[in-house]
């Protein structure tokens, strides 16, 4: 997956989008669909759903261009596009007609996917199946907060933003998921007093 | 470096966590020396490690091909958008590119930025030195600097419409090597080529360079992640990477590049060193006006001749078993792929675009 930080050129496609030049728009979805497809499907198993809701996303750009705000941080704007679109699209409650808070689905159940080769130290396969038992019983919203800071380097404001909560909120989810992490590890460890979070 | 004192300073840094899942980055001295530096962090280097490995996700990743797939269908949808005013070419910016694709004289139009970022090191290197054989060949150069877009005319009589920002170098003494014309190029801009098949222009860009063979055609190059897309549009431009003009030349004396046919464009993954060849999402007619062909019991031969002479995109078939189709059919004024699904249609066959070409497979007529 690419995270890395493009800004610059983010920036220059995104100006040249929002001016009209469809090739920078190609571009620039090109660069982006990995990681909107990745963020997409930890919503839903229906992949076809995602890559359907992106075409109407990158659609509903195009024809906005003019109006499409600068932003700096493209991404994050994208990845909150694209959340807001899946809820529309799979959170409509089908009994109340409301929308309803979407689903991050579980990413963590079963076990750590890494090769088990790579994991010589003894007793970390271990611990890393702990501390998987531990993801799993996050809360959803622990879990995309963890998601976005750890697959897409997400600061806070960035997180609130793109999952539509405040700020507060996004570091109580992460502060909390770290606690429940020191905590599967075991062993109490003086490391394990709460230095201030990122 | 910062300090790492926290669990979560480990798991979140990208360097901390290059080195726990791939053993051969080029962190792995600095993680090394520092686990050594700092026993005390034993427990939080494994804990860390651990929750590593426990993020990791098996998910299933697109493959670049379903990828680029995906963005051509988006690309295709915009020419449908309600507002979307449609102009030749694959730059819709309103009547600004106008002119500009109905010159006489040829373009090129290379966007190309500086990549930030991790994985950056080889792009960089690559980059310092394409600039540095430019600068070898050349000294002294010029320099032109636009702050806002501008065009200016360049020695040889072609003219560069330099992007807000772009730069342009290009040899004080051009007129002494009368065998090649190069720029180099940081930035946006669009080139109005002289066409001078004595003296080819070349245009050197951080990641690939372009050499026009051909009088009239557009080319965008759009960059990101280490990546640069050209766009030919109408006439024949190659591509080379850096090493392709280093190696020996092939059996022709000439450099190992990609030539680009009009309506086809490439993305060339620096990173990767791949060169994808796709087709525009809606190639368009190299004369600018599309026509209404009636054919009469017409060879199918012809027939693809003629959209091939039209669009310029290579159309492969068997020409055996093809040869004794022939063809009555009314070609309308529509977009290309539903002209060849027309046409495909009337002999039973179908098409696939592969590597930037056409390929059609049909059973024959008889």
């Amino acid at each position: 997956m690419s995270v890395v930080n493009l800004l610059g050129e983010d920036l220059l496609l995104w100006n040249e989008y929002r001016s009209g030049n469809a090739g920078a728009f190609g571009a620039l979805i090109r660069v982006h669909y990995p990681d909107l497809f990745h963020y997409g499907t930890r919503f839903t198993r229906d992949s076809d759903l995602v890559k359907d809701c992106l075409q109407d996303l990158f659609l509903e750009l195009w024809i906005n261009r003019e109006t499409i705000s600068e932003t700096s941080f493209v991404k994050y704007y994208l990845l909150k596009a694209l959340r807001r679109k899946l809820t529309r699209r799979i959170g409509r409650s089908r009994y109340t007609g409301s929308w309803e808070e979407l689903h991050f689905e579980s990413i963590f159940n079963g076990t750590p996917s890494v090769e088990a080769g790579l994991i010589r130290e003894e007793g970390l396969a271990e611990l890393a199946r702990k501390m998987r038992q531990a993801l799993a019983g996050l809360s959803k919203r622990q879990q995309e907060a963890i998601y976005l800071r750890y697959y897409f380097d997400a600061e806070i404001d960035e997180i609130a933003e793109i999952m539509s909560v405040n700020r507060q909120s996004v570091y109580n989810h992460l502060h909390d998921a770290l606690k429940k992490l020191k905590k599967s590890s075991g062993k109490p460890s003086r490391f394990f007093l709460f230095l201030p979070l990122l | 470096m910062s300090e790492f004192n926290s669990l979560e300073d480990l798991v979140f840094s990208r360097s901390f966590r290059n080195w726990v899942l791939n053993r051969e980055s080029s962190e792995h001295a600095f993680w090394e020396n520092w686990i050594k530096r700092n026993p005390e962090r034993a427990e939080i280097v494994k804990n860390a490690k651990a929750v590593i490995y426990a993020l990791h996700l098996n998910t299933a990743e697109l493959s670049a091909d379903e990828i680029d797939d995906e963005v051509g269908k988006a690309l295709i949808r915009l020419k449908e958008a309600p507002r979307y005013i449609p102009l030749e070419g694959l730059d819709g910016r309103r009547g600004r590119w106008r002119g500009v694709l109905r010159s006489p004289r040829s373009w090129v139009l290379v966007v190309l930025t500086a990549a930030i970022g991790t994985g950056g090191f080889f792009y960089y290197r690559a980059q310092a030195h394409v600039r540095q054989i430019f600068l070898n060949r050349h000294r002294p150069v010029q320099v032109l600097t636009a702050d806002t877009g501008r065009e200016f005319p360049l020695p040889d009589g072609s003219v560069a419409r330099l992007e807000k920002g772009s730069k342009l170098y290009f040899p004080d003494q051009w007129g002494s090597d009368r065998t090649r014309r190069e720029v180099f190029l940081e930035g946006i801009a669009s080139f109005d080529i002289r066409g001078n098949p004595a003296a080819p222009f070349y245009v050197y860009t951080d990641q690939i360079i372009i050499k026009v063979l051909g009088t009239r055609f557009v080319v965008s190059t759009f960059p990101a992640d280490g990546r640069t897309v050209v766009v030919d549009l109408s006439g024949k431009v190659a591509l080379y990477r850096e090493q392709d003009l280093e190696a020996p030349p092939g059996p022709r004396n000439e450099p190992e590049g990609v030539v680009l046919t009009p309506n086809q464009w490439v993305l060339y993954d620096r990173r990767e060193d791949r060169i994808y060849k796709k087709l525009v999402a809606a190639p368009e007619p190299l004369g600018g006006l599309d026509t209404i062909i009636r054919y009469e019991r017409t060879p199918v031969r012809e027939v693809f001749g003629r959209l091939q002479e039209e669009y310029g995109i290579p159309i492969q078939f068997d020409e055996r078993v093809l040869d004794s189709c022939l063809l009555t059919v009314v070609v309308e004024a529509e977009p290309y792929y539903k002209k060849l699904d027309q046409i495909c249609k009337a002999i039973g066959g179908a098409y696939e675009v592969i590597d930037g070409n056409i390929e059609v497979t049909a059973v024959g007529c008889k």
